[in-house]
C-alpha cells in the first residue's frame, strides 16, 4: 500500500502520524512544494517579533521523517494529478504513483492586484520564504504598511514594530478581526491597538502602489492619502489552494468538498486541511476552517481512514486564538449573527480590558468571545460541539472554578 | 494509575497548594501568594454543575489528545517512554490554542510565564504531589489491573499489545511472569482482554461487572 500525502503541514503531520498508528507497513511519501521540513505558519509572526529563535518554527523534530519511516520528497511540489493512472506529476517531471492519495496542499493568500502590486518592498506573510525575505528588509525598514486586521495582519503589526519600525495597519472594514469578531468584542483589541505603536486606520485601504527604482515607496489609499512605505505585508486572508485540482475530475466549491471519511468525490484521493472543505456543525454545511487545530484533526482523521481504520469525523466550527499584547482573545463558534430567538450574555470589565460574550440560540452555545481572561474555554467549545443544552449551567459558563465535567 | 474518589472530596485544594509547591522553582519571575499558585500549580479544584460538588481535575493523558492537534509549535507532545503528554515549557508561545481543545479544562494558565502548564505527574516522583497531600484519600494511587502470577504462563501476549509499555515478562522464583508497572498503566483492560489463561483481572471494572452491562442493555434492546 502506498500513501501519497501532498503538504508537510499540520494536515499532512498528523495524517502521517494517523496512518503509521493503524499501519506500519505501508509505504508513504510526503510531498512538499517547500524546501523545508513541516513548520508553523501561524508561529511566523512570533520569528519576525524577535519572540523565538528560527528552530521554534519547526513543529516535529528533525528526525520526524525517518521516525515514521517517510520517504520526504521537499522543494518539489505537485503539479498535476493524473487520476486515470493513479499518479502524481511533480514539477521536475517525477511521477509518483499512489494507492491512496491526500491533498494537504493548503491555502494561498488572496492577492491584492493594484497597480504597482509587484514592486520590491511587497510582500505577503504566508510562508517562510517570504517571512525570510521579510527579516532581510527589516534593519533597512523605516516605515511599514500591513493591510488587513485578522489574526496574521495584528499580530505582523505588532511584531514588526517591536523593531521600533513605524507601523501603520489599513483595515478596510469598520472594526478588526472582522471575520471572527462582533464589533463591541473587537472594541477591547483595538483599544489594546491603540496604546500600542502600531497606528491604526479603519475603512481604508490601498488603490495603488508607487515606487522609484523597482521598489516601493508608498501607498495611495482610497482616502487620497498617500503614505510613504519601505515595506508593505499583505494579510487579507488566505482561500484553498485549488491551482492542482482540475474541478471536472475532483468536486470543489470554495475548496475541495470532502464527506464525512475526509474523502473527495473520488475514493482514493482524500484532502484535509486548508484546501478541504469539510462539515461545519454550526452551518449544518460545508465550510473550510482555516485554522491550525482544524487542519491537524483533519489530518489525523484523513490518515485513518486512509488507512483503513473508519473513523467519521464529527465536523468543526471555527475558532480562533491569539494573545494580544497580553490581552487573551479565544473566540469559538460564531459570535457575529444575532437572530431573532438568540440570547446573548455579556459581561465585561471595561477597565481591565475583560470582555465575555456567550450566544445561545435554543439553550444551545452557538459562539462565544472570552477576551481579557482565560476561564472554562475549554468547557464552552465541547458545549459548542457537542450542541449540548446548557440549562442552568448558564450561569456558572464564566465562573472561575467551575468545572464541567459530567 | 491516579484515581480521585470525588464523592469524598471537600474542596480544600490542599492538592493544588502542593502541585504548585513542588513546581515553584520553575515560575519564571517574581511571585509571591496566590500569584504564585497560579504560576505554578498544573492543576486545580473545580466545582461541577450546580455548583456543590467539588473535585480535582488533572490532565487524563488521553490516548488521542485533542491538545496535540492544537499545538502550533509543537510545545505539547507526547513523550514516547512514559506516553504522559507533556507541554516544552520553552518552546510553548502561549497562543492558548490548546486550552480550548481540551474538554475536560486541564490545562492551565501561567500568566507570568506567558505559556501553559500541564500535569506531569510529578514526572516518576513517587507520590504525586497532589496524591500525598490529600488529606481525605481523594487522590490515590490504586492498582487497578493485576496479574495472578499463578495463572500466567509468560507468553508475553499483554505485553505485546499494551500501549504503554506498562506491563512486561520478568524473571520471578516461578519463572518468566508478567508483571504491571501501576505508574505507566492506564486501567484500559487489553491484556485483560486478551490474556489466554484469564491470568488478568481488573480491579474496577470486573468481568462480572461488564458481563451485568451486557445483560442490561439485552434487555433495553
Amino acid at each position: 500500500m502506498r500513501y501519497v500525502i501532498l503538504g508537510n503541514g499540520p494536515a499532512g503531520v498528523n495524517a502521517i502520524e494517523a496512518i503509521r498508528k493503524v499501519d506500519r507497513e505501508g509505504e508513504i511519501i510526503n510531498i512538499s512544494v517547500e524546501p523545508y521540513r513541516p513548520y508553523s505558519k501561524p508561529v511566523m509572526p512570533h520569528y519576525v517579533g524577535g519572540f523565538i529563535p528560527y528552530e521554534g518554527m519547526f513543529f516535529r523534530p528533525e528526525d520526524f521523517y525517518d521516525r515514521y519511516d517517510v520517504t520526504p520528497i521537499l522543494g518539489d511540489g505537485a503539479v498535476e494529478i493524473d487520476i486515470d493512472r493513479s499518479m502524481v506529476i511533480l514539477q521536475s517531471g517525477r511521477r509518483v504513483p499512489y494507492d491512496k492519495l491526500l491533498i494537504a496542499t493548503g491555502g494561498k493568500p488572496r492577492e491584492l492586484k493594484v497597480p504597482g502590486h509587484d514592486l520590491d518592498g511587497i510582500y505577503y506573510m504566508t510562508n517562510l520564504d517570504y517571512t525570510k525575505k521579510i527579516m532581510e528588509k527589516l534593519p533597512e525598514t523605516k516605515k511599514a504598511l500591513v493591510l488587513g486586521g485578522g489574526p496574521l495582519g495584528l499580530k505582523a503589526s505588532l511584531s514588526l514594530s517591536h523593531h521600533g519600525i513605524d507601523v501603520k495597519i489599513l483595515i478596510s472594514s469598520g472594526q478588526v478581526m472582522s471575520q471572527v469578531l462582533d464589533p463591541d468584542s473587537a472594541k477591547i483589541l483595538e483599544k489594546k491597538l491603540d496604546e500600542s505603536k502600531v497606528e491604526m486606520r479603519l475603512r481604508t485601504w490601498v488603490i495603488a502602489f508607487e515606487g522609484s527604482g523597482g521598489r516601493v515607496k508608498q501607498a495611495v489609499l482610497n482616502t487620497g492619502e498617500k503614505l510613504p512605505c519601505d515595506l508593505v505585508v499583505i494579510a487579507k486572508g488566505v482561500q484553498p489552494n485549488l491551482d492542482l485540482i482540475d474541478p471536472k475530475k475532483i468536486r470543489t466549491n470554495v475548496g475541495i468538498i470532502v464527506n464525512h471519511y475526509m474523502q473527495t468525490s473520488r475514493p482514493n484521493i482524500y484532502a484535509a486541511g486548508d484546501v478541504a472543505e469539510s462539515y461545519d456543525i454550526l452551518t449544518g454545511g460545508n465550510n473550510t476552517v482555516a485554522v491550525w487545530p482544524r487542519a491537524s484533526e483533519q489530518g489525523y482523521y484523513a490518515g485513518m481512514n486512509m488507512a483503513g481504520f473508519e473513523k467519521p469525523y464529527p465536523g468543526a466550527h471555527r475558532m480562533n486564538s491569539l494573545d494580544f499584547e497580553g490581552v487573551s482573545c479565544i473566540v469559538m463558534g460564531d459570535v457575529k449573527t444575532v437572530k431573532k430567538g438568540f440570547v446573548v450574555i455579556i459581561q465585561k470589565d471595561e477597565k481591565r480590558n475583560i470582555y465575555q460574550r456567550i450566544i445561545l440560540e435554543n439553550g444551545r452555545i452557538r459562539g462565544a468571545a472570552i477576551i481579557g481572561r482565560i476561564v472554562n474555554v475549554g468547557g464552552i467549545n465541547r458545549f459548542i460541539r457537542k450542541a449540548v443544552e446548557i440549562g442552568r449551567v448558564k450561569d456558572a459558563l464564566l465562573e472561575e472554578k467551575a468545572t464541567f465535567i459530567y | 494509575m491516579i484515581l480521585a474518589d470525588i464523592d469524598h472530596c471537600v474542596g480544600c485544594r490542599a492538592c493544588e497548594v502542593a502541585c504548585a509547591e513542588k513546581h515553584l522553582g520553575e515560575v519564571k519571575g517574581e511571585a509571591v501568594g496566590v500569584e504564585a499558585l497560579l504560576a505554578a500549580r498544573r492543576m486545580h479544584v473545580g466545582i461541577s454543575m450546580g455548583g456543590t460538588k467539588p473535585m480535582p481535575i488533572q490532565c487524563r493523558h488521553c490516548e488521542d489528545p485533542t491538545c496535540l492537534f492544537a499545538c502550533i509549535t509543537g510545545a505539547m507532545h507526547r513523550d514516547p517512554a512514559t506516553g504522559m503528554v507533556l507541554v516544552d515549557e520553552e518552546k510553548c508561545v502561549g497562543c492558548w490554542t490548546c486550552l480550548k481543545m481540551c474538554s475536560f479544562g486541564t490545562i492551565m494558565v501561567d500568566q507570568i510565564g506567558h505559556r501553559v502548564l500541564k500535569c506531569d505527574k510529578c514526572f516518576m516522583d513517587r507520590p504525586p504531589a497532589c496524591v500525598e497531600a490529600c488529606p481525605n484519600n481523594v487522590l490515590i494511587i490504586e492498582e487497578v489491573e493485576y496479574v495472578d502470577q499463578d495463572a500466567c504462563i509468560g507468553c508475553g501476549l499483554c505485553e505485546t499489545l499494551c500501549l504503554r509499555g506498562a506491563i512486561k515478562l520478568v524473571d520471578t522464583e516461578k519463572g518468566r511472569k508478567s508483571q504491571i508497572n501501576q505508574d505507566l498503566c492506564k486501567g484500559c483492560g487489553i491484556c485483560a482482554a486478551s490474556c489466554p489463561r484469564d491470568a488478568i483481572k481488573m480491579r474496577y471494572f470486573t468481568d462480572e461487572k461488564a458481563f451485568e452491562t451486557i445483560a442490561e442493555l439485552l434487555e433495553v434492546a
